[in-house]
C-alpha cells in the first residue's frame, strides 16, 4: 500500500481546550502519586514484607498493589502503547485491550492459584520480545508475510497470558499465604485492570492528541523504531539476568 | 515512478534497517550503561568515564539501607535427645542479620536457606559441624526465601539451644516433625 497523506478523519486541533488540560493533569497527577513512592522504593522491600507476613483477605492492599504493578511496569506499559498505537477508535482500544486483559488475567490467577512456578527471567525475557514484536508490526514489518500474518489481535492475546505470567511470578516472588490466597489474587487482578485503565487513559488522550498533528505519520515510523530499542534493551537486561552471575 | 514490487522491498529495506538499527543501539545502551549500573561490569570502561561504577564500588557496599523493619528474636527451643528441629527467617535477597546462638550440649548443626523466589528452589549451604554448641556470624540473604538452621541432638541428654538475633527478616518459622509455627519477633520501633 502506498503512503500518500490521508485526509485526517478529525479536523486538525489547532489549540487545547482547557478539558483537555483537565484532563490531562488529572491523569498525570494519579499516574505521579502512584508511582512517586513506588519509584523511591524497591517494590519488593516493604510489599514483600506486607505479603509475607499477611494472612486471610486483604482486599484493599491487593487491588492496590495490583494497580501499582501495572503501573510500574515498564514492560507492560510499552507493549500497551505499542498495541494502541495505530488504534483510531475507542472501540478498536476496548476491543483489543479486553482481549490482553482476558489473557493476562487467565495466566495471572491460573499460575498462582495453581502455584505454578515459572522462570522470571525467561517470562520477561518474552515480554520484551512482545514489545519487539508489536514495534515490528506497527512499522509494518510483517505485512510482506501476507496471509501468514499473525492475526493482530490473537497475538495481543498470546502474549497477553504471557505477561499475565510476568504478573504473577511478580506475586510469587513475594510469597503470599494459602490463606485468603483467592480473594486476594482475585484482588490483585482487579487491581492491575484499575491500573492499566488509569495508564491506557493516559496513552490514549496522548495519542488522540498527537493523532491530530501534521508530523503524526512522519515521526510514527521513527517512534516505532524506538519502542523496538526499548524493547531489546529489556531482552538484553532479561538475558544479563539469566547469564550474568550476580 | 516505483513499481508496487519496488515499493515493497524499499519498504522492507527501511524496517530491516530500522530494526537492525534499533538492536544495534539496545546493545551500545546496555554494554555501555546498563553493565556498569546494574551488573558490574565495565568492558568499555564507560562505567568509569560515565561515574556508574559508584553505583558498585565496595564503598556503596559497606552500608545496605534495608527497608522491613528491624526485629530482635530470643528464643528457647528444647531438643530432646535425638529430636531434631528447623529454624528458618525469612529473608528477602540482600536483606541482613546477626545473630548467635548457644547450647547446652553438643548439637549437629547445619546452616543453610531454600530459595523460594524460583520454580526450582535452590538450596545453600552454610556450616554443618557434628558437635557445635554455639555459633554467631553475620548473614546477608543471597536470595529471598527461608534461611536458618537445623538441629539434631545426638545425645542422651536434653538439650536446650538459645538463638538471639537482630535483623531484617519478615518472621520466623520453627519445623519440628510434627508440623511448624510461624511467628513474627518483634520489631525493635513499635509504631
Amino acid at each position: 500500500m502506498l503512503i500518500q497523506s490521508v485526509p485526517l478523519p478529525v479536523k486538525p486541533l489547532r489549540s487545547f481546550r482547557l478539558g483537555h488540560y483537565v484532563i490531562l493533569t488529572f491523569l498525570m497527577s494519579m499516574l505521579w502519586v502512584m508511582t512517586g513512592p513506588a519509584a523511591a522504593h524497591d517494590l519488593t522491600g516493604g510489599d514483600a514484607n506486607f505479603v509475607g507476613n499477611n494472612s486471610g483477605a486483604a482486599i484493599a492492599p491487593f487491588i492496590y498493589l495490583g494497580a501499582k504493578h501495572m503501573i510500574t511496569g515498564y514492560d507492560h506499559i510499552l507493549y500497551l502503547a505499542g498495541v494502541i498505537f495505530f488504534l483510531r477508535q475507542l472501540r478498536q482500544v476496548v476491543q483489543f485491550v479486553t482481549l490482553f486483559a482476558i489473557g493476562h488475567s487467565l495466566t495471572l490467577i491460573l499460575a498462582v492459584a495453581a502455584n505454578w512456578h515459572v522462570s522470571e527471567v525467561l517470562i520477561d525475557g518474552i515480554i520484551a520480545l512482545s514489545v519487539v514484536y508489536k514495534a515490528l508490526e506497527n512499522m509494518g514489518g510483517l505485512d510482506s508475510l501476507g496471509r501468514w500474518k499473525p492475526d493482530s489481535r490473537i497475538a495481543v492475546f498470546v502474549f497477553g497470558l504471557f505477561h499475565g505470567l510476568g504478573l504473577a511470578t511478580s506475586l510469587q516472588a513475594m510469597s503470599p499465604s494459602e490463606d485468603g490466597l483467592f480473594i486476594n489474587l482475585i484482588s490483585f487482578n482487579i487491581g492491575v485492570e484499575i491500573g492499566q485503565l488509569l495508564a491506557l487513559s493516559l496513552l490514549f488522550l496522548l495519542f488522540t492528541l498527537w493523532r491530530r498533528q501534521a508530523n503524526f505519520d512522519r515521526y510514527a515510523f521513527a517512534s516505532n523504531t524506538v519502542l523496538m530499542c526499548a524493547g531489546f534493551v529489556f531482552l538484553l537486561i532479561q538475558i544479563g539476568n539469566g547469564l550474568i552471575p550476580a | 515512478m516505483t513499481t508496487p514490487d519496488q515499493h515493497r522491498s524499499d519498504k522492507t529495506r527501511k524496517i530491516a534497517i530500522a530494526s537492525t538499527g534499533a538492536f544495534i543501539a539496545a546493545l551500545l545502551v546496555f554494554i555501555a550503561v546498563i553493565l556498569p549500573a546494574e551488573f558490574d561490569r565495565d568492558p568499555l570502561g564507560t562505567g568509569e568515564w560515565l561515574g556508574l561504577d559508584q553505583l558498585n564500588s565496595a564503598t556503596v557496599d559497606a552500608y545496605q539501607p534495608q527497608l522491613i523493619p528491624h526485629k530482635s528474636d530470643d528464643v528457647e527451643l528444647i531438643l530432646e535427645p535425638f529430636q531434631s528441629l528447623e529454624y528458618k527467617y525469612r529473608l528477602d535477597a540482600g536483606s541482613g542479620m546477626v545473630f548467635s546462638w548457644e547450647s547446652t550440649g553438643p548439637l549437629y548443626v547445619d546452616m543453610h536457606a531454600e530459595n523460594t523466589g524460583t520454580e526450582n528452589g535452590g538450596e545453600a549451604s552454610f556450616r554443618m559441624e557434628e558437635d557445635a554448641e554455639s555459633g554467631m556470624g553475620v548473614y546477608t540473604a543471597p536470595f529471598i526465601g527461608l534461611h536458618g538452621w537445623f538441629w539434631e541432638n545426638r545425645t542422651l541428654e536434653t538439650v536446650v539451644l538459645r538463638i538471639k538475633s537482630s535483623g531484617f527478616y519478615v518472621d520466623a518459622t520453627e519445623f519440628r516433625s510434627g508440623g511448624s509455627t510461624t511467628s513474627t519477633p518483634e520489631a525493635v520501633f513499635r509504631n
